[in-house]
């Protein structure tokens, strides 16, 4: 991989990079649409290019249950069986056997899970979820790690931490033993739950691995705890991660609506990856995301709309001239419908992270930071945690606002159209 | 300003195939769209075609003639697509694209109140709704589609029909048509008006029908219509409801539908459009083509097998390395297991049959390519763009897994491929219609011994999409883990220091 520095924000730690893999360019920080079963759901590998996307991710969990790896394997990768010809991330199958199996037991060997789909007692071991991944083929692997969820307490904790830095050891071996790693990039996953000096602890064991790693996860982070916590976790890992490896937030962001935030106010901490289904999913249900908040196109209210959902949108929908109005006849009716959305909202995603990149490279960050908070929230309040976050790196949210119209919100931010009976 | 010109080499009696050319010339912007018949015309449903996004729609050269059923949009009052026109509603291309209005879909055969004699009962999404030919007309007049299909009162009950019933079929259908073109200038007037055939499952309804549109008309009426004489001077050409026919028939086979259609066409002028909807199959389109000669067909069968997950894969005339097979499969329905480690494309067995007379599939299935002109999000930071637009074709293997994982965009692909394949069918007609007139009928005979008119593989298809749905649907993981509960497994996550 290349990765160079193209620029830093001079406030904060945010930082403009080119990411060169082995499937092309990417340019960071950026936001990756999840393609979960090797689709982009509704759209074609060239309707997503056409959008803008250069990175996206699929699951290995699913994958590997279907088609599974024989078939990969026949197909010569994922990339050629969807037909995807930009980079791909995998995730390493981890977080899905422990959300969506039915029995999971963690073993210094692996873990121990059983099918979904037959029952049958299977073991991914770091070595098999790397082998997967090396039949898939993505751009960017992920090692297998333990991963618990932000809300446990105890010494299971710390338990997971060092058994992933063990792991973490057994991923790199598996790895370049196949002589993988000059095309495809390992990235490593620090976990620590919410504990400050776990955090650091992993982080620094896994810098001592900076050599064989190709970029750095923070995980752990999606149990649905308290933004204020969450913030700190990846602030603190941002600060001490190397700032010559790309990093990547998992699955940040429990709560569907504050996605968009997560990345932006974590980009200003030092991320420059993060991957998201809340863009692709709400579109599917009408929801239409844009910069002045998002849009619930099931409302009575858009049913007489002419306007597009946003003005100088370049995605195909509203650049065709779609209408609100003919959005809310379709969606959640015909599949067309969800197409249409899902691309403005992919375009949404990216044109935000666009933004970003020109404005840290313009040194305007703070700028951009402050202009969508503004345009997003407007009256609604901007929340607490965004503040806080923000301020830490040198940002102030209520800037030039004047003390009587400062509105601060506690709670996730998360923002929906009502209806307006 | 529609025209209809056909072939006058090819043009036979009044019956048989014949080949001609479409025009349709929008005066504001001078765009001429010309469309080769016998061809293909597409339906929409709310007003999109099926699993299409607008820029896949505009993939697909074979939408050219798109049939929008104004129904839908009945849902709120005052209608949608009265306030914006339908191309700029719809997003369809002016340049490309002639749009056509009929109030219903006629390949909707729900049970549904029946017509009064100032209402036509239509569908919408919050139940049947009345639409009188007054409110018809302003629809028409506002949402400015480029054709328009005159109301017509179709008997949706169950067969047989009586006399009185027919006799009040035909007469409202052609109080509508006078309506319709009543009471307004030239200019506004479309010229082009589609009338249905009607007089359902009744020769004897049907050639009174087709009487009284040639028939003089009254002087009441030659005020109303000036400068028209009859009310088929108003019409550009006439649709045949092939879907309702066969259902007022008790017997409906080929000959009797083909003879009942006859029974219409026989008194009327053999050099207006024809247009053909609800046909079962394309063996059904051959033979209405041969028998009396049809310019448009939907392919309701193509949109259906894109649907149930089926690419077809058939051509006309039958391929010269077919000619000896029976009863082959018209697709593939790749919901069968058989196809997922099968990684050529939709159509090509091998690649060195392609030849001239097989050529590739040009459909975004078979022969993607990737858009040069790509966002971008970033301009101040390079990111050298990719000029090369080469993509591989979709292999049946990756459908199958899109198919078994109920992936949306599996149909899209479908869809556009399968209209595509209809669309080919037709270029095949009209090559046989050109070059080898004679070879015509027993070339029809060929593809139905070569092709399983039945389609057996789309009944099977549709069965097996229908168990996807069910199984890919909201509950799903409940319902597998209600089912491993029964084996007594736990729901928990344990670890070598948790206490058991």
């Amino acid at each position: 991989m290349k990765f160079e520095i193209l620029a830093s924000c001079p406030t904060t730690r945010a930082r403009v990079a080119r990411m060169t893999l082995n499937h092309g360019p990417t340019l960071l920080p950026t936001f990756m649409p999840v393609a979960t079963q090797a689709a982009l759901k509704g759209l074609t590998p060239q309707q997503t290019e056409a959008l803008g996307v250069t990175l996206i991710l699929n699951n290995t969990y699913h994958l590997n249950l279907r088609p599974g790896i024989k078939i990969l394997d026949q197909a010569g990768g994922a990339h050629k069986f969807q037909g995807w010809r930009r980079n791909l991330l995998t995730d390493s199958g981890g977080f899905q056997l422990v959300s969506l199996s039915q029995f999971t037991q963690i073993t210094e060997e692996g873990a121990l899970f059983s099918s979904p789909y037959d029952g049958k007692p299977t073991m991914l071991t770091p070595e098999e979820s790397i082998a997967i991944q090396h039949s898939i083929g993505a751009d960017i692997i992920m090692q297998l790690d333990d991963v618990v969820s932000s809300l446990t307490t105890g010494p299971r904790v710390e338990e997971a931490m060092w058994r992933s830095i063990r792991w973490l050891d057994r991923c790199i071996k598996y790895h370049e033993s196949k002589g993988r790693q000059d095309t495809q990039e390992l990235f490593a996953i620090v976990q620590g739950g919410l504990d400050p000096k776990l955090r650091e602890i992993c982080v620094r064991e896994m810098i001592n691995r900076k050599e064989n790693v190709g970029g750095y996860a923070v995980g752990g982070l999606s149990g649905g705890e308290a933004k204020d916590v969450f913030w700190k976790m990846i602030s603190i890992c941002a600060e001490k991660l190397p700032v010559d490896r790309p990093r990547y937030a998992m699955g940040i962001g429990f709560a569907e609506g504050t996605k968009l935030l997560d990345l932006l106010v974590c980009v200003a901490l030092g991320i420059d990856m993060a991957d998201c289904v809340f863009p692709t999913r709400t579109a599917r249900f009408g929801v239409a995301l844009t910069f002045r908040g998002p849009l619930n196109l099931r409302l009575k209210h858009h049913t007489t709309s002419l306007d597009t959902i946003e003005e100088d949108c370049p995605c195909p929908t509203c650049s065709s001239g779609t209408s609100r109005a003919i959005l809310h006849h379709l969606v959640t009716v015909e599949t067309a419908g969800a197409h249409a959305l899902t691309q403005h909202n992919v375009v949404f995603q990216a044109r935000l992270m666009g933004g970003a990149r020109e404005a840290i490279f313009a040194g305007t960050f703070p700028a951009y930071l402050r202009s969508f908070f503004a345009n997003y929230f407007g009256e609604t309040g901007y929340p607490k945690w965004c503040v806080d976050a923000l301020r830490s790196v040198g940002v102030d949210l209520l800037e030039g606002i004047p003390p009587a119209e400062v509105k601060v919100v506690d709670g996730q931010g998360m923002k929906w159209e009502y209806s307006e009976s | 300003m529609l025209s209809f010109r056909p072939h006058t080499n090819t043009i036979p009696e009044v019956f048989g195939p014949r080949r001609g050319l479409i025009s349709f010339v929008r005066s504001e912007s001078n765009d001429c769209i010309k469309l080769e018949t016998p061809g293909l015309l597409v339906s929409t449903s709310r007003g999109v075609v099926p699993h299409l996004s607008r820029d896949n729609l505009r993939r697909t050269n074979a939408i050219r003639w798109i049939n929008v059923p104004f129904e839908s949009f009945l849902e709120r009052q005052p209608p949608l697509p009265t306030t914006l026109p339908l191309q700029p509603l719809l997003g369809f291309d002016p340049s490309r694209h002639i749009v056509a209005l009929s109030l219903r879909d006629p390949n909707d055969l729900r049970p549904i109140p029946p017509n009064g004699d100032g209402h036509v009962s239509a569908m919408c999404i919050r139940g049947v709704q009345r639409v009188s030919p007054a409110s018809y007309k302003t629809y028409v007049r506002d949402s400015k589609p480029d054709v328009v299909f005159a109301l017509t009162d179709t008997c949706l009950s169950a067969p047989p029909h009586s006399q009185k019933r027919m006799t009040k079929s035909i007469d409202r259908s052609f109080d509508w048509l006078r309506n319709l073109l009543s009471n307004t200038t030239g200019s506004e007037r479309s010229r082009n008006i589609f009338v249905n055939l009607a007089g359902g499952g009744s020769a004897g309804a049907r050639r009174a029908f087709a009487a009284r549109l040639v028939e003089p008309l009254e002087p009441k009426d030659l005020v109303d219509l000036h400068p028209l004489q009859s009310l088929d001077e108003g019409v550009a050409g006439y649709s045949s409801d092939l879907a309702s026919l066969r259902a007022s028939v008790l017997l409906s086979s080929h000959d009797e539908l083909s003879g009942l259609i006859k029974d219409s066409l026989g008194s009327l002028s053999n050099a207006k459009a024809r247009i053909a909807t609800g046909s079962r199959s394309p063996h059904e389109c051959l033979r209405m083509n041969r028998d009396i000669g049809f310019d448009l067909f939907d392919a309701q069968w193509a949109v259906n097998a894109s649907h149930w997950g089926v690419a077809l894969d058939f051509r006309f005339p039958v391929p010269s390395r077919l000619r000896d097979k029976e009863s082959l499969d018209v697709g593939h329905n790749l919901y069968s297991e058989g196809y997922a480690e099968d990684f050529r494309s939709f159509i090509h067995p091998t690649e060195d049959v392609i030849s001239l007379e097989e050529s590739r599939c040009r459909c975004s299935a078979c022969s993607p390519s990737f858009e040069s002109d790509i966002l971008n999000h970033s301009p101040s930071l390079d990111l050298s763009a990719s000029h090369d637009t080469t993509a591989q074709p979709f292999t049946r293997a990756y459908l199958h897994h899109l198919l078994q994982t109920h992936e949306m965009s599996a149909h899209a692909l479908l869809m556009m491929h399968n209209l595509t394949v209809a669309d080919d069918f037709f270029a095949g007609v009209r090559s046989v219609l050109e070059g080898s007139p004679g070879n015509f009928n027993d070339e029809i005979a060929l593809f139905e011994n070569v092709y399983d008119e039945s389609m057996l593989v789309m009944a099977t298809a549709k069965e097996a999409w229908g168990t996807v749905d069910k199984e890919r649907g909201k509950g799903r993981l409940a319902r597998e883990q209600q089912k491993a509960a029964k084996n007594d497994q736990q729901p928990v996550v344990q670890t070598e220091s948790t206490p058991q």
